[in-house]
């Protein structure tokens, strides 16, 4: 008697979790655009020469320093581009975008994951309370070095 | 054999003419553990210096392109051939096995056969570009993919041969053909979700990404039939160890079915989301984590119900049982604790892969080889296989584990490591030991279940 209910207990149990599960509800994070990869390209390459700051001896990118606001970071098989350096306590909205395969955004600062479909960007809201270095990871597999294709974001004190 | 249960199925396989099948599945697994062994050890040579010279093959190339034809081999190959043993059992305990239902597996095992050397040689021919994705990772080669869609076929066959068969409710009294129908259905929805995402697709699409996007909701399904196999597993070793099935009756069934509305509810999500979206990888991810955890938990718990009230030691079955328990429960636990990109994914899913393989190694040498070959004298050499292979996993998963806390990137090998510091590099020796001794119980067991299933039997 009591392994029956148990057992009633488990196969109402699995229907609750099915119904509850956020595969049913979750709806895409954020804000995201269709614009050409080419466009996308100049727009970061535009930010990276009005605000470098130095080079990634870890990376070999080119590290950029943009002020509050826009910032741009571009995808490609197997690398992100620039390392940016943002400061502690600024808001910024990043925008992601992939130039050649779909990727996957994952930034361990707050734990915020897309999928980078080319032709898309993706904008995640960034602001850093402490600084630190942070880890971006591509985080949808795409070729042989996708495991590979990590860059730091560094977010340094204010001046 | 004096149990019951294998009375039972010695006498239904007789019956029902799928000895042999079940036999030719039985050992279409074995095989593909050691051309797993085999790939392996051609991936360890490749990184040999010297030896590397003398192998036909060079490069980086032929090493990703043995690691996918090892990862499908070891993955793929050998738990669908499991199933396969798995789905003959249970269409020989229903009561009208038909002849007809005897050449549909035939057919089927023809086309595993054919799928084993069609996957097996593209590697050694150095073709195709390797895509090391997740759950079958694939190389893009037409014999490759010819081979794959042979072994998914053949799958799918003796699936719907066994769930034809058990349209009526009150046949599937027996617990083997309880799970088989219900390893079956995964087995078919999983299908399913392969044509849904192929359909879906872009064309043009990177062939890294489409592998990615064509087996990701699948592969997470296929994981359901899996472990549907492991409650399976343990419910029988169980009852042979310690003479008591790990979970009654009701509970058993009630274990079953907590995996269905999970596995029936995969295809709706590509309905609900596009196919190159967050939200539909992530949809597939809380299958795992909504729709596993629950029934492996409830038999895990079962089998640690016996094991505390056993009246008898248990053999070769009752250690098997064990390790694959805790193996597997450390692997689930490890899996709430997953970075993004770190080696603690591997650390997870080898130790519940390894979990599995413990519950099908105590299977081949406590049912499979009594029944369909002969069984092991020696109860030392299995012993010993399951002591080396387990402990091994153990600390295997625990380096593993311990590197990812210390950050090193997976997958990626020698120098792009970073092991800049000492933890790290104890973290990695223990891996690296737990690695070794995982393969020699590995290396055991195969030659020890080839050497049951091909040698003359003695027993009429
Ligand atoms: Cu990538």
């Amino acid at each position: 008697m009591r392994q029956r209910l148990i057992a009633t207990l488990i196969a109402v149990l699995s229907m609750v979790l099915l119904a509850v599960m956020p595969a049913w509800w979750r709806q895409p994070k954020g804000l995201s655009y269709a614009l050409d990869p080419d466009q996308f390209a100049a727009r970061t390459e535009a930010m990276a020469k009005a605000h470098a700051s130095g080079r990634s001896t870890e990376t070999g990118q080119p590290i950029v320093r943009p002020p509050e606001g826009d910032v741009y970071l571009m995808a490609r098989r197997w690398s992100w581009y620039p390392v940016l350096e943002l400061e502690a306590g600024r808001r910024y909205r990043l925008h992601v975008a992939s130039q050649d395969v779909v990727h996957g955004f994952h930034l361990s600062l707050n734990d915020a994951e897309r999928l980078l479909v080319p032709g898309r960007v993706e904008v995640v809201t960034v602001r850093a309370e402490k600084p630190g270095r942070f880890a971006i990871v591509c985080s949808d597999y795409c070729g042989l070095e996708h495991n590979g294709m990590q860059a730091p974001l560094l977010v340094t004190d204010k001046p | 054999m004096a149990d019951p249960l294998l009375e039972r199925l010695h006498e239904a396989l007789a019956r029902s003419g799928l000895k042999r099948e079940a036999r030719a599945w039985a050992l279409l697994a074995a095989w593909a553990l050691a051309v797993a062994g085999l790939f392996a050890l051609l991936l360890a040579l490749a990184r040999t210096p010297v030896v590397q010279d003398l192998l036909p093959w060079r490069g980086d190339g032929f090493f990703r392109k043995a690691l996918v034809t090892h990862v499908d081999f070891s993955f793929v190959v050998w738990f669908l051939a499991l199933l396969g043993v798995l789905l003959a059992f249970a269409a020989a305990l229903l009561p009208k096995a038909g002849p007809a239902g005897a050449i549909l597996g035939r057919i089927a095992v023809g086309l595993g056969i054919l799928a084993f050397f069609l996957m097996a040689l593209p590697a050694l021919l150095d073709r195709g570009l390797p895509a090391l994705n997740n759950y079958v990772p694939v190389l893009e080669d037409p014999i490759f993919m010819a081979g794959l869609v042979a072994l998914f076929l053949a799958l799918g066959l003796v699936s719907a041969r066994l769930l034809a068969g058990m349209v009526r409710p009150e046949r599937a009294r027996d617990e083997l053909a309880l799970a088989g129908a219900a390893a079956a259905l995964a087995i078919l929805v999983s299908l399913l979700c392969f044509l849904i995402a192929l359909g879906q697709l872009p064309k043009g699409l990177d062939p890294a990404n489409w592998a990615e996007h064509l087996f990701w909701g699948g592969g997470h399904v296929l994981q359901f039939a899996y472990t549907i196999l492991l409650v399976a597993i343990w419910q029988v070793l169980s009852r042979l160890a310690f003479d008591q099935p790990a979970l009654s009756p009701a509970l058993y069934r009630a274990a079953l079915f907590a995996f269905l509305p999970f596995i029936l509810a995969a295809p709706f999500f590509y309905a609900r989301h596009p196919i190159l979206s967050l939200e539909l990888k992530n949809a597939f991810a809380d299958l795992f984590l909504y729709g596993l955890v629950l029934p492996s938990l409830v038999a895990g718990l079962g089998v640690l119900t016996c094991w505390r009230q056993r009246t008898q030691p248990g053999g070769a079955a009752g250690l098997a049982l064990i390790l694959s328990v805790l193996l597997y429960g450390l692997g689930g636990l490890a899996g709430y604790t997953l970075g993004p990109n770190d080696t603690r994914i591997p650390a997870h899913y080898h130790a519940v892969i390894g979990g599995v393989n413990l519950a099908a190694m105590g299977f081949y040498y406590a049912v499979l080889l009594p029944l369909l070959g002969r069984p092991i004298l020696g109860r030392k050499k299995m012993a010993v296989s399951l002591g080396l292979y387990g402990l091994g996993q153990f600390l295997w998963t625990a380096g593993m584990f311990l590197a990812g806390l210390l950050g090193v990137a997976r997958k990626t090998a020698g120098a792009a490591q970073g092991l800049d510091s000492a933890p790290k590099t104890i973290a990695m020796t223990v891996m690296g030991v737990g690695g070794v001794m995982a393969v020699a119980g590995g290396v055991l067991f195969v030659a020890l279940i080839l050497y049951g299933l091909l040698a003359k039997r003695s027993r009429p």
